[in-house]
């Protein structure tokens, strides 16, 4: 291993769980939003972050070209995000008949603190859970602090996953639970056709959220529900 | 043999995307390449393993077998939907789906296998969203549910490849198993019930709904629910007391939900899971011929799933939908969607004179021995999506068809009548079956690798 690389695995193993619960927190915070754009942005760093955990134990060019890959989806993820925002903020509140309002209720800034306000406590409880299980199951093989994060990931996607009513955010929730779940995998097998076989399921995964969320958004208009 | 195999899809995946503009040229190039599949997977000899990056691939029988059926519907399916086809990505993803489920079918390694389902999943979800809003919330809902039960999967999988013997027998310990068992019954969609394979037998297309109710249930049964193969005795007793309720509440659930259903999609949502649950009775039997019983009965059902699927399309097009007050006089307009209807839909609900019937019967058999209550109130639910179907054909026989219908195509009308002969002649006359399709007979009830396969 090169010397600043063992360096830095030495501050990884260093690492207290108190500063990492912090970030994942904030984070988390983020995510509560419910904009798509700033949800991207999100998954962007959570991947940069479990890159700089993963890389003193993975090959060096592996984690560079799994970092591009997660540029790439996010990229692809914000380019439906911002189509879908403008789409929003297109939708006049008089064009939208009122059984799809029913369904699909204006996006005006008191809703969305109102939704923001609702998805705290449930992003919060995804993260107790997630906190509970590293506290009563511990990873024999995995450092406490990689395992807090991965945990964390898992939970709190999973809540944005459940807590969110269009396809895109729904898949950013499940992207976000894949990462975490793909981390604590790759921090106890190394072999590189499951890296690349895991690499293809979440380029997919991106591709088959930014797919149907498209389709949702022409199909949400066609029907002339607010998206 | 394996590269070829899994060369074919791939490529005309490629090819099927460059000419997505003509659609009756990519259905036909779509068809010629599932053929292909289908009649080398049933020729392929035994063969040393083909390794990639340390990783052996090989193609046991039974699942030959299985991705031989698999491909020769998708290829009729493809001939019997061209004409309806919309989508422009359609044959791309779903000759993409058949060569990763393919890959999972064959790949050894549990951990590669349970990868490859994934992205089979996966790519097969694309087929889902259509026009309506609804579809595109239902396949949001397919990918979250076909992704947490693929990541149960890969952890139930890994930890036993890692507690693995000397000898290369798998070890699933008892939490691996719960998992196992689990991410099975999401996958297969028996939970949560009606949440998002059921919608897609009702709402999606064709297509989607082989992909994913025939080809991905089927590569994950075959891969990972032959417990027998590679679970040691107390995992599969434990695997079988958990994998029978679910397959005896699943058929239950199935049949008294088909029948108060009024519309074709559902009924066949109801019966499809339903019959799925009978398979996962036979699988979960510990009882020998059990699993070669369920395998048989798992690939009537799939011919029954597609016929089903593809009278439903047709009738959904040419009476602009598939509601029973809609079908009215069907049978002068679509006969051969109301014949596959009626033949398939007798299959889906184990009733003779079919295919589904006879396999359903060795199940009974078997089946009675240790549950003989349950065994009889199952076979007396069957009659739940005969009702439902028999008030759909009842309907269709009306005299004057409602204005503004149109005729089935012709090319669907042969798909389906091919379809519905294969389904009473296995019924009917087994031993003709057996005769003609010796060879896919022989293997499908061939003992399979330690691997599943």
């Amino acid at each position: 291993m090169p010397p600043d690389l063992e360096a830095w695995g030495e501050i990884i193993r260093s690492l207290r769980p108190a500063p990492v619960g912090i970030a994942l927190v904030v984070l988390s915070l983020f995510l509560a939003l419910e904009n798509r754009r700033i949800a991207c942005l999100v998954l962007l760093a959570q991947y940069g972050f479990f890159a700089l955990l993963l890389a003193p134990q993975i090959y060096t060019p592996v984690v560079l070209a799994r970092l591009a890959l997660a540029l790439g989806i996010c990229v692809i993820l914000y380019i439906t995000a911002a189509h879908m925002q403008r789409a929003t903020r297109d939708a006049a509140p008089g064009a939208i008949p009122a059984a799809a309002q029913e369904v699909q209720p204006t996006t005006t800034r008191s809703a969305q603190i109102v939704r923001a306000l609702f998805n705290l406590p449930a992003l919060a409880l995804g993260g107790l859970l997630a906190y509970s299980l590293w506290r009563a199951y511990p990873l024999a093989l995995v450092p406490p602090v990689f395992s807090l994060a991965s945990y964390w990931i898992i939970g709190v996607g999973l809540m944005t996953t459940l807590v969110s009513s269009d396809p895109l955010r729904r898949g950013i929730g499940l992207l976000l639970a894949v990462s975490g779940g793909e981390s604590l995998y790759l921090s106890l097998e190394q072999g590189l056709l499951v890296m690349g076989l895991l690499s293809i399921v979440d380029v997919m995964l991106a591709l088959a959220v930014v797919y149907t969320g498209e389709v949702w958004l022409e199909a949400s208009r066609r029907e002339g529900a607010a998206p | 043999m394996i590269l070829t195999l899994l060369f074919i899809p791939l490529v005309a995946t490629v090819a099927a995307w460059i000419v997505r503009k003509a659609p009756l040229i990519a259905a036909f190039l779509s068809a010629a390449a599932c053929f292909g599949v289908a009649y080398l997977a049933l020729v392929a000899q035994p063969s040393p393993p083909l390794v990639i990056l340390g990783r052996p691939l090989e193609l046991g029988p039974r699942a030959a077998a299985q991705l031989s059926l698999c491909a020769a519907l998708l290829g009729l399916l493809f001939l019997g939907s061209a004409h309806s086809l919309r989508d422009e990505l359609a044959w791309p993803l779903a000759l993409g789906t058949l060569a990763l489920l393919a890959a999972a079918m064959m790949a050894r390694s549990p951990t590669i296998a349970a990868l490859l389902l994934t992205a089979g999943g996966i790519v097969a979800v694309m087929l889902v969203p259509r026009r309506e809003r609804e579809t595109s919330e239902v396949a949001s809902r397919a990918l979250t549910l076909v992704v947490i039960g693929s990541a149960l999967l890969l952890a139930a999988v890994w930890s036993a490849e890692i507690q693995s013997s000397d000898q290369g027998d798998l070890i699933l310990s008892n939490t691996a198993a719960l998992a196992l068992a689990f991410s099975l019954t999401i996958l297969l969609g028996q939970f949560p019930f009606f949440v998002w394979l059921p919608p897609i037998y009702d709402r999606a297309g064709p297509l989607a709904v082989t992909m994913l109710g025939v080809g991905l249930s089927t590569t994950a049964l075959l891969r990972f629910g032959q417990i027998q193969l590679w679970a040691s005795p107390l995992t599969q007793l434990l695997l079988s007391n958990i994998l029978m309720p679910v397959g005896i509440m699943t058929c239950l659930a199935g049949c008294v939900g088909a029948a108060v259903q009024r519309r074709v999609g559902r009924i066949l949502a109801y019966a499809a899971m339903a019959d799925l649950g009978v398979v996962v009775m036979g699988m979960a039997l510990r009882r020998p011929g059990g699993v070669e019983a369920a395998l048989l009965h798992l690939a009537y059902r799939n011919v029954a799933v597609v016929l089903v699927s593809l009278a439903v399309s047709v009738l959904r097009r040419s009476f602009g939908g598939d509601a029973h007050e809609l079908l009215s006089g069907a049978a002068r307009r679509a006969p051969l969607a109301v014949v596959g209807l009626a033949i398939g839909g007798l299959s889906l609900a184990g009733l003779p004179p079919t295919g589904g019937f006879a396999s359903r019967f060795a199940l009974y058999r078997l089946l009675a021995t240790d549950l003989p209550i349950w065994t009889s109130i199952i076979a007396l639910a069957s009659l739940g999506p005969a009702w439902a179907l028999a008030r759909i054909v009842i309907a269709a026989m009306a005299a004057t068809p409602l204005p503004g219908s149109r005729r089935e195509p012709l090319l669907s009308g042969i798909v389906m009548l091919l379809l519905s002969v294969a389904l009473l002649i296995a019924g009917v006359a087994p031993q003709w079956l057996a005769t003609m399709g010796a060879r896919w007979l022989n293997l499908l009830l061939q003992a399979g690798m330690a691997t599943g396969g």
